[in-house]
C-alpha cells in the first residue's frame, strides 16, 4: 500500500539497527546489559538505569493489547484508508509499542487480546503491525 | 530572608474565535496591552517575558522585539497547554528570588485561520517509531487513555459526555464563549466518533485567540491600584513522558505529583479550594485530573461528574468559562484557565460567578497527558 505522506525516519547509530531489522522481517529491540530491561524506542542510554551498555536482540513478536482505539479520521500517512484499529501493545519483553492492528474488526478490539507482530510493506518499506494470534478472531 | 510573594494584577484575552486579521504576534500584543492596562502599568515596566509557541524560532526575542521591550529574563518553556501554568510558577520563582519585579506572560495562536491543525506534524526522533501505527495525535493518545479507563473502571461514554455538557452550561453564562448553545449527553454521543471512544463533542474546540497575565512582586502592590490582587500561593510542575507509548502509567498523570506539591507549598488542602480550572483538551483529561489531584479516588471520576456536580449551581464549580470544550481553544488553553481563575477570585464573573470564591486551583495538562503544572491562587486580603 502507498502512504500519501511519506514515512520519515531519523537515522542515527541507535535507530538504524531497528529500521534495518524491519527490512529483514525482524523486530529488533535493545536490551540493557546493566539492568536487564529491554528498551524501546532505541536510544543511546537505558531510560531505566541510564547505563550506556546496550545490546540488540530480536523480539519474539508476541504481545497483548493494553489499550486500543478506532481511528475514524485517518492520519495523513493513511489518508485513503477506512477506519482502522490502533493499539498500545505490551510485548512479552515488557516494552510498549504503538501498533496498527490488521485483521481485526473494530468491534472485536479488546484489552488483553493476544497479538503477534507482522510486517507490512508501506511505500516500499516493511513496517511492523500486529494481528490477533487467534485465527478465529482475525477478520 | 523572606522570599517575596507574587501577585497576578493584570489579565486579559485578545480577540477570540476566528481572527484572520491577526497573527500570533498581534494577538499577543493586543492581550499584553489589555493586561498591562488592567494592571495599571506600562509595557516599559516589564522586566521578565514569558511566552510559548511555534510561531518563531526564538519566540521570546521575537516577541520582545515586536513589543519594543528589552527584558532581562525570558522563558519559552513549552509543555503544550500547561506552559502558562508553568510560566506563572517560573515568574513567581524569579520574583521570590529577587531577580525581577514585573513579569508579562502572553499567548497567541491563529491555528484555526491557518488551518495548521490539518497539516502533518514534523517527525521527531521519538515519534518516528509511532508513525507507522497511524495514530492521530493528540486525540488518539487521549482516546487510548479513555479506552483503558473504561476497561479498568467501567467508565461510560455517558460519563465522559457529562464533562462536555457541564462545560457548555458554563459557556452559556460567558459572553466571550465560542459555543454557548446547550447540549445533552445524547448530543455528545450522537456527534461523530473521531477516535473511539471520543466523539467530536468530547474534544476541545479549534479556534484562534490569545491571552496575557501580569505578575508582580508584593512590594509593587502599594504603587498599583489593583482592585483585588491574586496571590500565587503555590505552584509545581512535572513531565512524565512525551509520546503516549512512553507513558509510564497511562491513567496516573503527573498531576498526582504537581497537584500535591502545589497544595503543600501553598499550605492549603483540597477542601479549601472553592473553584477549579482543570485543562479540558478532551473530556477524559478532566476525569484523569480529578483523580490525579485527589478530588476523587482513581476510577471514581465518572461518578464524580455525574448528577450535575460540576455544572453551574452544583457543589463543585469546574471550568467556569466553558473551558477548552466550549469557550475557546487556540491550541494551548492554559492561559485562559489562569485568566478565569483570577476573575473568579476578583468577583468579576457576573452570571457565572462562584459566590465567595477565595481559593482557586488551576491545572494545565499538555502534550499527550505528558506534562502538568498546577497553581494555587488566593484572593488577597486587603
Amino acid at each position: 500500500m502507498t502512504a500519501i505522506v511519506p514515512l520519515m525516519q531519523i537515522v542515527d547509530e541507535y535507530s538504524k539497527p531497528f529500521w534495518s531489522g524491519l527490512a529483514e522481517c525482524e523486530l529488533r529491540l535493545q536490551r540493557c546489559q546493566s539492568c536487564g530491561n529491554h528498551v524501546f524506542y532505541p536510544r543511546g542510554l537505558c531510560p531505566n538505569c541510564h547505563s550506556t551498555v546496550l545490546e540488540w536482540v530480536i523480539a519474539s513478536g508476541r504481545g497483548v493489547i493494553y489499550s486500543h482505539t478506532v481511528v475514524r479520521r485517518p492520519a495523513p500517512i493513511f489518508r485513503n484508508d477506512g477506519p482502522y484499529v490502533v493499539a498500545l501493545v505490551d510485548l512479552v519483553e515488557d516494552v510498549r509499542m504503538l501498533m496498527r492492528v490488521d485483521g481485526l474488526a473494530p468491534e472485536s478490539a479488546q484489552v488483553g487480546l493476544e497479538v503477534e507482530v507482522i510486517f507490512v510493506e508501506v511505500d516500499g518499506r516493511n513496517m511492523p503491525r500486529v494481528r490477533p494470534v487467534n485465527r478465529e478472531t482475525r477478520s | 530572608m523572606k522570599q517575596r510573594s507574587a501577585y497576578i494584577v493584570g489579565v486579559a484575552e485578545s480577540d477570540l474565535g476566528i481572527t484572520p486579521q491577526h497573527s500570533p504576534l498581534s494577538l499577543q500584543a493586543q492581550a499584553a496591552l489589555r493586561a498591562i492596562a488592567d494592571a495599571g502599568l506600562a509595557l516599559s515596566d516589564v522586566d521578565a517575558l514569558f511566552t510559548a509557541g511555534d510561531w518563531a524560532r526564538h519566540p521570546s526575542a521575537s516577541l520582545a522585539e515586536y513589543l519594543g521591550i528589552q527584558p532581562t529574563w525570558t522563558d519559552t518553556t513549552n509543555i503544550g497547554g500547561a506552559s502558562f501554568e508553568a510560566h506563572v510558577g517560573h515568574a513567581a520563582s524569579g520574583i521570590a528570588s529577587g531577580r525581577f519585579d514585573i513579569a508579562l506572560i502572553t499567548y497567541g495562536s491563529t491555528q484555526r485561520s491557518e488551518g495548521s491543525r490539518k497539516r502533518p506534524r514534523t517527525v521527531e526522533y521519538g515519534t518516528q517509531f509511532d508513525q507507522p501505527a497511524g495514530l492521530p495525535v493528540p486525540v488518539g493518545a487521549y482516546a487510548l487513555a479513555a479506552t483503558r479507563h473504561m476497561h479498568e473502571y467501567g467508565t461510560t461514554s455517558e460519563q465522559l459526555a457529562e464533562v462536555a455538557v457541564a462545560a457548555r452550561e458554563w459557556a452559556a453564562l460567558n459572553p466571550a464563549a465560542w459555543k454557548r448553545t446547550p447540549i445533552t449527553v445524547e448530543d455528545v454521543l450522537n456527534s461523530p466518533l473521531v477516535s473511539d471512544p471520543l466523539h467530536v463533542l468530547d474534544c476541545c474546540l479549534v479556534t484562534d485567540g490569545g491571552g496575557a497575565l501580569v505578575v508582580v512582586a508584593e512590594d509593587r502592590l502599594a504603587d498599583l491600584e489593583a482592585r483585588v490582587p491574586v496571590q500565587v500561593l503555590g505552584h509545581a510542575e512535572t513531565s512524565t513522558h512525551y509520546s503516549i507509548s512512553s507513558s509510564p502509567d497511562l491513567l496516573n498523570i503527573g498531576a498526582t505529583r504537581s497537584g500535591a506539591q502545589a497544595l503543600q507549598r501553598a499550605g492549603v488542602s483540597l477542601g479549601d479550594v472553592d473553584v477549579a480550572q482543570l485543562y479540558d483538551s478532551f473530556t477524559i483529561t478532566v476525569l484523569l485530573t480529578l483523580e490525579a489531584i485527589g478530588f476523587c479516588r482513581p476510577g471514581e471520576a465518572g461518578d464524580f461528574v455525574s448528577d450535575g456536580r460540576t455544572r453551574p449551581g452544583g457543589p463543585f464549580p469546574l471550568n467556569t468559562s466553558g473551558g477548552g470544550l466550549s469557550h475557546c481553544h487556540p491550541g494551548m488553553y492554559g492561559i485562559f484557565l489562569m485568566i478565569e481563575a483570577v476573575r473568579q477570585l476578583r468577583g468579576d464573573c457576573g452570571a457565572r460567578q462562584v459566590e465567595g470564591a477565595e481559593v482557586a486551583l488551576v491545572n494545565g495538562t499538555g502534550g499527550n497527558l505528558s506534562s502538568t503544572a498546577t497553581v494555587i491562587l488566593a484572593r488577597a486580603a486587603k
